[in-house]
């Protein structure tokens, strides 16, 4: 995938982390990636969307604040059906099972890098585009 | 990052508190009718066939007959005392050791140990159950005694031998039954007041208990939440020096941020696996060594398949003090693979033994099957800081050893005695 395919792909991020944050902004925007200013809890990622939805949601599990990551797709697939690739930083099964139903592209562990993240997204256009 | 462990930290301390008194009491008594049924048998059986003479060549068939069905029940309900629920238990014994000496009161008369056995039964009817239900029973065989009393006085029933000598006198066995009713209470009030006393001891050590499991839970929500923020600090030191690197257009000074974040996971990795563990004191150093490898493998850019890792390492578990350690040493070895062992993106072999002997001497034993380095090579003397490194944590910190041998790849056995520090938790 070249990087005026990736420019195509908008991605919330949402990472209360902030270093974490810009880290990730930063090299996803280096691989070509649109990615808009990081969200830091859930009710700020559900407004986000309402503002404009995203193509992907890049979302962190553990978020300060009433909701979760998964309780905040979980509001998010009521209205829109948004690819989401979940980062957190234990694999944790009642977590795993908590976001089946949200069909996840992925759910990666901490520290995610972004070629983790790259190939996901390029694995689950593939598949896209196979169908 | 939003803590999990502080979230939970409520609902964990909830559960603890939840700790029973009346069960623990029931835990109690199940276990010393354990312990006391087979001395119980045992004693039993003795008197059952002394009584089983006795009352053979006296001829007295209801007592055989009783005295059989008594004692089979008995032996029965000692077998199957795991299955039955306790107070079945006791109320079937107190039933049958009640109808013995009821039938003892018909055969033998007013006879002193058939006071003393319904004594007995009251006694442990109030110890069981409550005082009140001794008091019931003791009224209940007040009244049995007293009509067999009246009855044989005014010759309603006809009974065997040494019955007529006390309803001759009538005030005798009323005495008597006046004597068991005096002592039964005195033996309720004695064991009421030494149950209550104990049942405030028990309630004082439910509570203490409940309060240390309560305080354990703590403890450990503590610990994970400290592990869990120290690993995040080190995730955002990983981060910051990532960012910091992403303005720098120098190579060499690209590879000295590189190795600084291999470092940093590596001891991050430590207080994940340690965050993870049953025990929040050991890391298990099997999947420590494979999870250091996959992170290492990623930030080196490196294929994941592109290197072989194979890791024989038994059941290990180390604790802080040496897993920080070890795993910055295995960082090192693991950075010097990725950078130097294959180049021209070859494929290879990484090797990892660790083994523990009897004396709790550690040897880890790394090798790769890469190009090594040319003969003659003395890593002590190295300025190479990953060398340095080596040397520094096993020899200093670990107070062990370390052999590097550069024949065909690098072979690095680092071996230390698991003794140096205690167990802090």
């Amino acid at each position: 995938m070249t990087k005026r395919q990736r420019y195509d792909i908008d991605i919330l991020l949402v990472e209360d982390e902030a270093i974490t944050a810009v880290m990730l902004q930063k090299a996803l925007r280096e691989y070509g990636y649109k990615v808009r200013k990081p969200a830091a809890t859930g009710k700020e990622a559900i407004l986000r969307v309402k503002e404009k939805k995203p193509d992907i949601i890049l979302l962190d599990i553990n978020l300060p604040g009433d909701i979760d990551g998964i309780d905040t797709a979980h509001v998010i697939f009521t209205d829109h059906e948004i690819p989401i690739i979940f980062m957190t930083g234990y694999s944790n099964q009642m977590t795993i099972e908590r976001s089946k139903p949200l069909n996840p592209l992925a759910y990666l562990i901490k520290p995610v890098t972004v070629d983790e993240i790259d190939e996901v997204i390029i694995s689950s256009l593939e598949i896209h585009a196979d169908k | 990052m939003a803590t999990p462990s502080s979230q939970k930290a409520h609902n964990n301390q909830g559960k603890s508190l939840s700790f029973d008194p009346s069960k623990e009491a029931y835990k109690a008594l199940s276990l010393l009718l354990d312990k006391v049924s087979l001395i119980g048998l045992t004693l039993g059986t003795l008197a059952f066939v002394a009584s089983f003479l006795r009352v053979t060549s006296e001829g007295w068939s209801v007592n055989i007959i009783a005295d059989t069905i008594f004692f089979a029940a008995i032996v029965v309900l000692i077998l199957l005392r795991k299955q039955i629920p306790i107070l079945a238990v006791v109320l079937v014994l107190l039933f049958l050791v009640f109808i013995s000496a009821i039938t003892n009161f018909l055969t033998l008369g007013l006879a002193t140990i058939s006071f003393l056995i319904l004594a007995a039964c009251c006694v442990l009817a109030g110890v069981v159950f409550r005082i009140q239900v001794g008091l019931i029973l003791l009224a209940f065989s007040v009244i049995i005694i007293s009509g067999i009393g009246i009855a044989a006085h005014y010759s309603l029933l006809s009974f065997p031998v040494n019955f007529e000598e006390y309803l001759n006198a009538p005030q005798t066995w009323m005495t008597q039954i006046a004597g068991y009713v005096a002592f039964t209470i005195l033996m309720l009030i004695i064991i009421g007041s030494i149950q209550t006393r104990l049942s405030a001891t028990l309630n004082q050590v439910v509570k203490q208990s409940a309060e240390l499991k309560s305080s354990l839970k703590e403890r450990d929500t503590l610990l994970k939440e400290l592990y869990h923020r120290t690993k995040n600090n080190m995730q955002v030191i990983y981060s910051l020096l990532g960012l910091q690197a992403s303005y720098i257009n120098d190579k060499d000074v690209l590879n000295i941020f590189k190795d600084i974040q291999s470092r940093i996971q590596a001891m991050s990795l430590v207080h994940q696996k340690l965050y993870e563990s049953t025990t929040l004191s050991k890391v298990n150093f099997k999947d420590y060594t494979r999870e250091l490898f996959d992170l290492l493998i990623k930030s080196y850019g490196g294929p994941p398949d592109s290197i072989n890792l194979i890791v024989e390492i038994p059941d290990l578990y180390l604790t802080i003090d040496s897993a920080i350690p070890c795993g910055l040493i295995l960082s090192e070895l693991f950075s010097n693979s990725f950078k130097y062992a294959f180049p021209e993106q070859s494929r290879g072999i990484i090797k990892i033994r660790a083994c523990k002997d009897k004396n709790k001497k550690i040897d880890i034993i790394y090798s790769d099957n890469g190009i090594g380095i040319p003969g003659g090579f003395d890593f002590r003397k190295s300025e190479s800081l990953g060398v340095q490194i080596i040397y520094a944590l096993s020899e200093h910190q670990l107070q062990g050893k370390v052999e590097f041998d550069s024949s065909k790849g690098i072979t690095c056995k680092i071996s230390f005695t698991d003794t140096l520090y205690q167990e802090r938790l």
